[in-house]
């Protein structure tokens, strides 16, 4: 396993620079409450787009919704099975949860978790605009427009963890926010697998190792030189950049190095290509590399058109939610060393889109954007077998919960959106406080 | 600017000691003025400050007459991707950081934060990781190609001040003084620690490899990826 990022920078910029990086902890911790879980692990993934909720998470008994033009008249839901060309069975799948139904393309291994898994239906949304409802997804917070309001929850959980890894927040695929954390706690953002190779492993065109030293302590006295915070952020910033090539990173993901063949068996589908991004998540993980890894769950889908809905959509759900499933089962079989238990009981997954699709098919013979959402968590703290809410019968509209007992409550339940949630797996690992100013209460409902 | 002056206690308004506590009066005109209590005798009129002024004239030191600009902190701001692209060919005469066939700086854009207006509406302009990271590889890229371009050059941008292979103290602070206007926009004398510093890798790298050039090479590069040349 690596050195820390502590471990390494301070064995590499002695006793100031270690005295600089110290001087960035507190402004984590001086107006937040402690987290009680020291080994809590995050995976955020965005599914970006807008997903069709009743074909993975949130699905309708085709026996109910018929489809048939008084049907559709009156409930607003068309679950279009007929084009995509699914059977009633296929598209409304029972698990061993009572009551806790899936739809095809979650694909086949996320059956296998409900017993770990809860799901929040019914969720309202701020926006139906795709960068403002992307960011109120990643950030817990409603942007201001289009400008984030608040950091990453990858940003907030990694600077509430604590800068132990040389990565703590890494990110592929999707774009990050720090607006008031400590610089370690801002992302390593690769939008692909093959950027963070590049970025981890050496240039091109080297310097002489000798070389290298010798700028190295340049910049070094340079930053003691240009002591003020910009600087010192800005060159301690390519220090960390310089250190992750010499600490050789991009050989934990490299998937030609034999030492990672086990995983990377682990994570090829027979007669299929490596799953490069949860392979990834779980080698940060696992090799104490990072603390929070947010990936994007799929590429942008954003399905107004017949034609793209019925061929491009679904499978390309499926494609996510079966590498969701593959991490979470590899964790789960994966010893802890410190506590024995599985990573998975370690490590929270979080999965959401920005909105639903609209429940019925447009003239267009795709789907718009609706008005409300839906999330499936998995993992560490959060109680297994659980469905939260309920989307409403009549155009799957949000409505509000009990937040303790997770139960529609139309006279005295609360709207549920990201805050909430955000606010929820803040307590999972011990904050109580509100240290990011959501201003939303947390689902007791959701906690194991 | 620092500009230091002389502070002097120029004037300190000292009273008798029996005076020093005195509360403002209320004139017999201010007919806002709570009426007289019985709590207890009023407080005796104060004296008019300007009644007894002393001066001491003891000098106490120096201090900055307005803070100095490396202390206000502003939130310094990196090149965009094509500003930075730009300036490094421009500066090395032409050298793009490419392969011949595509210019990296574009292929990744995306992890370098440039907007693509479709999910990105404004470029990531923060100096992060992946930015330094790449900055440090173009600009090896493009120093190694660029010096010895440059040494075999009759009309060199890169050694407009000193012989390619010349290594006496003199000869390469000239020719750092000059890397420094070209590189950072910034004029230096000598003595600035940045150009010892520089010095200081210059000599460095040519003990340990006899080879000036490699030593010039490693100059440039740290030239290119000092934050004086990426952001403003």
């Amino acid at each position: 396993m690596p050195p820390t990022r502590r471990q390494v920078l301070e064995a590499s910029i002695g006793v100031a620079g270690a005295a600089t990086l110290s001087r960035l902890i507190p402004v984590a911790r001086a107006s937040s409450s402690e987290p009680t879980d020291p080994h809590r692990r995050f995976v955020f993934v965005y599914f970006l787009g807008g997903w069709d909720a009743i074909h993975c998470i949130d699905p309708k008994d085709p026996s109910v919704y018929d489809d048939s033009e008084a049907t559709v008249q009156s409930t607003g839901v068309q679950t279009g099975i007929d084009a995509l060309g699914l059977t009633p069975e296929e598209s409304y799948r029972e698990t061993d949860v009572e009551g806790l139904f899936l739809g095809h393309y979650v694909g086949d291994e996320l059956l296998d978790l409900t017993s770990r898994m809860a799901l929040i239906r019914g969720m309202t949304v701020t926006s139906v605009d795709h960068i403002a409802g992307a960011i109120h997804a990643m950030t817990g917070r409603a942007p201001a427009a289009l400008q984030p309001r608040g950091s990453s929850l990858g940003t907030i959980f990694a600077a509430a963890l604590g800068e132990e890894q040389l990565i703590p927040n890494l990110v592929s695929g999707l774009e990050s926010y720090n607006l008031n954390h400590p610089n370690f706690a801002s992302a390593l953002e690769a939008v692909s697998y093959g950027d963070l190779m590049k970025i981890l492993g050496p240039g091109l065109t080297a310097l002489e190792p000798s070389s290298r030293d010798a700028l190295e302590t340049f910049f070094a006295k340079e930053e003691e030189r240009l002591a003020n915070p910009r600087m010192e952020g800005i060159l301690g910033t390519r220090q960390s950049s310089q250190l992750l090539v010499q600490q050789q990173i991009a050989e934990v993901f490299n998937p030609a190095n034999a030492a990672n063949a086990a995983v990377v068996g682990a994570f090829t589908p027979e007669g299929g290509d490596l799953m490069e991004r949860p392979f990834m998540a779980y080698q940060a993980l696992t090799q104490g590399i990072s603390r929070c890894v947010t990936l994007r769950g799929c590429p942008f889908v954003d399905t107004h058109f017949g034609p793209e809905w019925r061929t491009a959509h679904g499978p390309s759900l499926q494609a996510g939610f079966e590498g969701i499933a593959r991490l979470a089962k590899v964790l789960a079989d994966t010893e802890h060393e410190p506590t024995g238990d599985s990573w998975l009981d370690h490590t929270t997954i979080v999965c959401t889109s920005e909105f639903n699709r609209s429940p019925a098919l447009n003239p267009a013979g795709g789907r718009d954007h609706a008005t409300n959402n839906c999330m499936l968590l998995l993992g560490a703290g959060i109680r297994g077998g659980t469905v939260i809410g309920e989307s409403a019968p009549i155009r799957m509209a949000a409505q509000p919960v009990d937040l303790t007992t997770g139960m529609v409550d139309t006279e005295a339940g609360v709207s549920v959106e990201h805050d909430n949630v955000a606010r929820t797996l803040l307590e999972s690992i011990g904050i109580t406080d509100d240290i990011v100013d959501l201003r939303a209460e947390s689902i007791p409902a959701l906690l194991a | 600017m620092k500009r230091l002056l002389p502070v002097l206690l120029a004037v300190a308004c000292t009273t008798e000691p029996d005076k020093s506590t005195s509360t403002p009066s209320t004139s017999p005109d201010d007919t806002d003025a709570p009426p007289p209590t019985d709590a207890g005798p009023a407080d005796p009129l104060p004296a008019d400050p300007l009644d007894t002024p002393s001066v001491d004239s003891t000098p106490l030191g120096e201090a900055d007459a307005r803070p100095s600009p490396e202390e206000t902190h502003r939130a310094l701001k990196r090149m965009s991707i094509a500003h930075l692209s730009a300036a490094m060919t421009d500066i090395s005469g032409g050298i793009p950081w490419s392969d011949g066939e595509e210019l990296y700086w574009d292929t990744y854009a995306e992890t370098l934060g440039v907007a693509d207006y479709r999910t990105r509406l404004t470029d990531n302009r923060a100096p992060t990781i992946m930015f330094q990271k790449f900055l440090d590889d173009a600009a090896t890229h493009t120093c190694v190609q660029w010096v010895a371009e440059d040494a075999a050059s009759e009309s060199s941008r890169f050694f407009s001040a000193a012989d390619p292979l010349a290594t006496d103290s003199a000869s390469v602070t000239a020719n750092l003084l000059a890397l420094r206007l070209l590189i950072h926009g910034r004029e230096s004398t000598s003595d600035d620690p940045i150009i010892a510093g520089y010095h200081e890798v210059f000599e460095t790298v040519l003990r340990r490899s006899g080879d000036p050039i490699e030593a010039w090479t490693t100059v440039c590069v740290g030239f290119f990826t000092h934050p004086h040349f990426f952001t403003y």
